[in-house]
This record gives C-alpha cells, structure tokens and sequence, in this order.
C-alpha cells in the first residue's frame, strides 16, 4: 500500500525549483505534460508509463541487477515484492582472476613452455622443484642425486642450428623452390646429418605450369627428384616420409648404417638407389613397395655388405604356411595394371633364427648378429630356437594367451626411454646413466626415435626396444607382366644380380615388439616326398 | 598369512604401501619376498639408496600396471621429462623392463 512506502513530507513549493518527483506525483506530472497525448493502442509498452492512473514502474538496486519495487507496480500498489536480499558486505581483497589476459613479461619463456607442456604438464614442474629441494637436503647419501639435471638443460631446445653444409643445401632447395626445378641436387655437399628444416622445404617444390593461350591447365602432381649421393649421412631422418612426391632418390656412396623403417610410406617413389653404403639389411617394411602393382621399378641396393646365409640352402617346405601365420593373410586387393606393369618382386627364400633381446639388457639368446662376419645362420621354417629363458616366461605368461600381441601397459623402462628420446636427450646426457647396457639401450632407443620408430612387423605396436629380431631372404627380382588379349598374364622374370656373381638374395630385418611376436613354426616334412621337396633348388 | 599390502621405504624415509599382488610384477621384489630374508617376514621393503620421488612414480606405475594389464591402447603413464633418465636405472633395478603379463 501506498501508506507503507516511505515517503518525503511534502515539501513547500519553490517557485523556481520542482518538487522532488515521488511515486505519487508522477500522473499528475503527465497530466500536465505538454507532451503530445499518448493511446493505449500505441505499441510502445514504455508508454504504459504515461497512461493516466498508473503509476511510474520502480525498480530497485543498481544499475545491473534491478527488480521491480513490487510485484507488478504497473497495476498499482498491491504488494511490496520479497524485499531484496541484503547484499553480504563487501570486503576489499585481490580479484585473484580479473579475466584480464596478460602476456608474459619474457614471451620468449613462455612460447618454450608451451611448445614443451605436451611432454611435461605444468603441475609436474611444482613437483619437480620440490623434488630438487628434497634431494639437495640429502644429497651427501643419495646417488641419483649426481645425474639429476635441472630443467633448463634437459627441456628440448628447439635445434635451429644448421652446419655450413646444411646451410649450402637449404640455399640449393630454395632456389629450386623459387625456380620450381623438380631435381634437387644435393650431391657430394659433404653433408653428415640432413635436419627435417631442409626436407621441409622440399615438399613444397611444386612445377610451375606452363601457361599456353586456350589450353586448360590440368594439376599435375610433382616428381621430386632427389640426389643426395656422395655425402656423409649415416641416418636418413624420418621427414623424408614427408615427402610425399618424391619419385627418385639417390642415397648412393654414404655411410648409411640403416634404412628408417618409415620408408613404406614413399608410395610414389619409383627409383631407389642407396648402393655403396654400409647397410647391412633392408628394413622389411620396404617389401609392400617390392609387390605387383607398386610404382618402383628400380633398386639399385649393391653393393652394400648386406648379411648372406651361411650356405645358401634353399628350403621350400613351409614358406606359405609361415607366411600365412605370421603374417596373416595378405589382403590380395585386385591391382589394377593396365596392360603391361613393370616392377619388383620379391621370393621368400629363407630366414635365419630369431635374436631374442631381454629388454634392454641384451641378448640372450644363442643366436645373435654378428658384427664382424656377415655370413648368418639359416633356420628350417619348421624350426624355432628359443633361449630357456624364453620358455620359462613363456609358461609363466601363458604364451598362447598372448598370441597377436601382448596386452598392456609398455614397461617401464621403455616408456622412460620413449620420453627421453622425444625430448632429445643428447649423447652426453645418456652417459649419466652408468649401467653400460642402460646406455646402448637408450642410443639405439634414441636412433630408432629419429627414424620413426620400429612398428612390430606383427602385432603393428610401436616400440623403441625391439624384443625380438630376425632377417629373411628374399630374391628380389624384376619383373614384367604383361596381359594377354583373353585376359590371363604372363610373367616375365629377369633377375637382378650384383656385381660379383654372388647368388643376390636380400636380406630383409624383421622386429617384434615383444617375446610374442615370433615367427610362426611351421608343420615339419613328414612324408620322403616333401622331404625331397625341400632340397629342390630353385 | 602373509599381509595383502607390503611397504617399500625409500632411503629418506618415504613409505610406501603396496598391494603385494601389483609390486610382484617386480622380480626384483618378488625375489626378495620370497624366502625367509626378514623383507619377507616383515613385508617391508628398504631400498635405501632410492629416493622418495623416484620411487614414488616406480609404485605408481606398479599400481598403473595393475589397473591396465588387461586392456589395450593403454596411455603411458606422465612421467616428468627430468626424471626420465634416473627412473631408467630404477626400472632397470627393479626389473621392469621385460614384458610381463
């Protein structure tokens, strides 16, 4: 009611100043308004305001959080509304969070803290720092105490630093990226490592179309060409993937070691040449670019001193039968070769023993690569030697259950040295590590993190320590088939020998990632027929 | 009857309480709680030249390993970037670096 409302005493008319407009003044102030009348059947709902009878809309509390003084107070003044909840009284601290974003005063830190904060999320620093100061109250016992390295020096730098010889390179890749030349020269430079900066820029050569006048210029994919023969390189970087339009690539006359397993991916490269370097094997993910169908039609691999069976015994019984249980049926997807295709091909001709590696203490078993011969043993395909220590964890885990895989977390060795080597750590830092085979394990970790990384050649896991590893020969041929009018093909096969007359079967190096991933042993020959089958020579 | 946890004591004092099932995947301990050493009597373990943080993340992950041996794709466990190389030599002390199921 209009009597609770607390109200001013009326006060005696100013001839110059208005009274102070209270509630109940506000009709007869629009009564005398000289404004011109307003009707119901305006729309504007303010208007309300001014509808003779009705009193002004109040509201009450500030600007941003307003209600009105009572239920509805446009139909007049039945009843005050709740009265409004008293604001609890207000304290002066810090907005802790004002919502104001700041940069960083050093944006130079904060853009390496984020690049990092996929590795090492924020809280971890906290605890690390407490860590640090635990260990140093007790350092004068603590031996880890000795190897811990303060962030700084162990958080991954990005490495921009290019040699003179990389530098050369990159000035040779750009000018053929301005001048869209497709062949990148990058021959005897001298280089000793390739960094993904350079190869970068390769993908980004593209051929710059001729223009003619009324003709329809059609994308043509790139047919990047690269030479890198005659330099010093001993790993091939896994960016070289990257590549993605590479056709040719010369390796020639280096001191390549290995060949990343990743090169599977280079689905377009048609001449391959890595002769003349140290390899020892080929990885076997290269066979898939070895099959009916592939663009490559050239591999020049020797010479190279690649392994070679002890005696070259050809054993056919059981070649299909393990490599349809390793492997598992090959997804024969119906190629389409046109007429007539022209590529290699590989025959499956023997394999030599598995080499079982404990983790990363070595390996265990009675066979093992040698590193000064290159003669290896061969194993029947109905044969599968394992170390005792094998068949103990194998009745200890129930070998079966793990067929296609072990399940599971990756230990915890490897997980360490998975985080190492993406952090690169450098060969100095692995030194800290004094057990002699933690440190092997961690370079070879550390190289296979720069090629890629190995994927198990049987159950498809990534892994940084191979368990298990054995290397099959394969003849490597080239081959020409060709379709005949009714459909059927015919094989043309012409062998690829190497220079001096050794009968050229390639090695090709298997991994597994676990004591699981083994290769598959086949039925042994039972009947004198199959025994006869398996001293056939080819 | 032997307790279902065992407690493993770093060498500045951190205790640690385990479930006995999830640190056996250590052969190292396993080894130790297996004949009559008085680790085995007591169910304490002292590694005294194991620092509390470091062996701290090791019982992490026997507990991590615990709860995903059975699955698939597991994510790794976080491990901070500057503890990687110390916990190489730990795991490598505790045996953790074959596949063990």
């Amino acid at each position: 009611m209009a009597d609770n409302e607390p109200s001013l005493p009326v006060l005696p008319g100013h001839p110059l100043k208005r009274a102070r407009g209270t509630a109940t003044n506000a009709p007869l102030a629009a009564l005398t308004s000289s404004d011109p009348a307003v009707f119901s059947s305006d729309d504007d709902p303010a208007l309300d305001n001014y509808v003779h009878g009705r009193r002004k809309k109040r509201y009450v509390g500030s600007w941003f959080d307003q209600h009105p003084a009572s239920s509805d107070s446009a139909l007049g003044d039945e009843e005050m509304g709740p009265p409004p909840v008293p604001l609890p009284k207000r304290e002066f601290r810090r907005q802790l969070d004002s919502g104001v974003w700041m940069p960083a005063q050093d944006a130079q830190d904060g853009s390496i803290e984020s690049s990092d904060s996929s590795a090492e999320p924020i809280e971890s620093s906290g605890e690390a720092n407490d860590e640090w100061d635990l260990s140093v109250c007790q350092s004068d016992d603590d031996v880890f105490v000795r190897t811990r390295t303060s962030r700084s020096s162990m958080v991954p730098m990005p490495r921009t630093i290019l040699s003179d010889e990389e530098l050369l390179a990159q000035s040779i890749v750009d000018a053929c990226n301005r001048e869209g030349r497709q062949v990148v020269d990058l021959s005897s430079l001298g280089l000793s490592s390739l960094s993904a900066d350079v190869l970068g820029t390769i993908t980004q050569i593209a051929p710059i179309p001729v223009i003619t006048k009324d003709v329809h210029e059609e994308y043509k994919a790139p047919r990047i060409q690269l030479f890198l023969n005659g330099n010093l390189l001993r790993l091939i970087p896994v960016a070289i993937v990257n590549v993605e339009h590479l056709t040719h690539l010369s390796l020639r006359m280096n001191n390549l070691v290995e060949l990343p397993p990743s090169f599977a991916a280079l689905k377009n490269l048609e001449s391959l040449n890595v002769g003349q370097n140290s390899l020892r094997f080929l990885p076997s993910e290269l066979l898939p670019l070895l099959k009916k169908g592939s663009k490559l039609r050239e591999l020049l691999i020797h010479p190279n001193p690649f392994y070679q069976p002890q005696d070259a015994r050809y054993c056919a019984w059981g070649v299909e039968e393990y490599q349809l249980e390793t492997f598992g049926p090959v997804d024969e997807a119906e190629v389409e070769i046109g007429n007539e295709w022209t590529g290699m091909t590989t025959i499956l001709r023997a394999r030599t023993p598995v080499q079982f590696s404990r983790g990363s203490r070595g390996v265990c078993s009675g066979f093992r690569f040698p590193q000064d011969t290159e003669k290896l043993d061969q194993e029947d395909f109905w044969e599968l030697a394992v170390p005792s220590e094998h068949l103990k964890w194998s009745r200890r885990n129930q070998l079966d259950a793990l067929r296609g895989g072990p399940k599971g977390p990756r230990s915890l060795v490897e997980m360490c040295l998975r985080l190492a080597a993406r952090a690169e750590v450098t060969d100095q830092e692995y030194l800290a590590l004094r057990l002699d085979h933690l440190v092997a394990a961690a370079r070879r970790a550390g190289e296979l993190h720069k090629m890629g990384g190995q994927i198990c050649c049987i159950c498809k896991r990534e892994t940084l320590i191979p368990a298990t590893e054995w290397v099959e020969f394969h003849e490597v041929q080239q081959t020409t088939i060709k379709m005949n009018e009714d459909g059927t093909e015919i094989e043309q096969i012409r062998r690829v020998s190497s220079n001096n007359g050794i009968e050229p079967w390639v090695p090709f190096m298997r991994r597994g990632c676990s004591w699981a991933c083994l290769p598959h042993k086949a039925e042994p020959p039972t009947t004198s027929e199959q025994r006869s089958r398996l001293l056939a020579l080819p | 009857m032997a307790s279902k946890y065992i407690t493993l004591i770093s060498g500045d004092g951190y205790e640690f309480v385990v479930l006995r099932e999830a640190a056996m995947i250590s052969p190292t301990i396993t080894g130790m709680l297996r004949n009559q050493f008085a680790e085995a009597k007591t169910g304490r373990c002292l590694f005294p030249e194991i620092n509390g943080v470091i062996l701290g993340k090791v019982v992490e992950y026997f507990n991590y390993y615990h709860k995903n041996r059975d699955k698939e794709d597991v994510l790794d466990m976080e491990i901070p970037v500057d503890l990687c190389l110390v916990l190489i030599e730990v795991a490598d002390f505790f045996g953790l670096d074959e596949q063990q199921s």
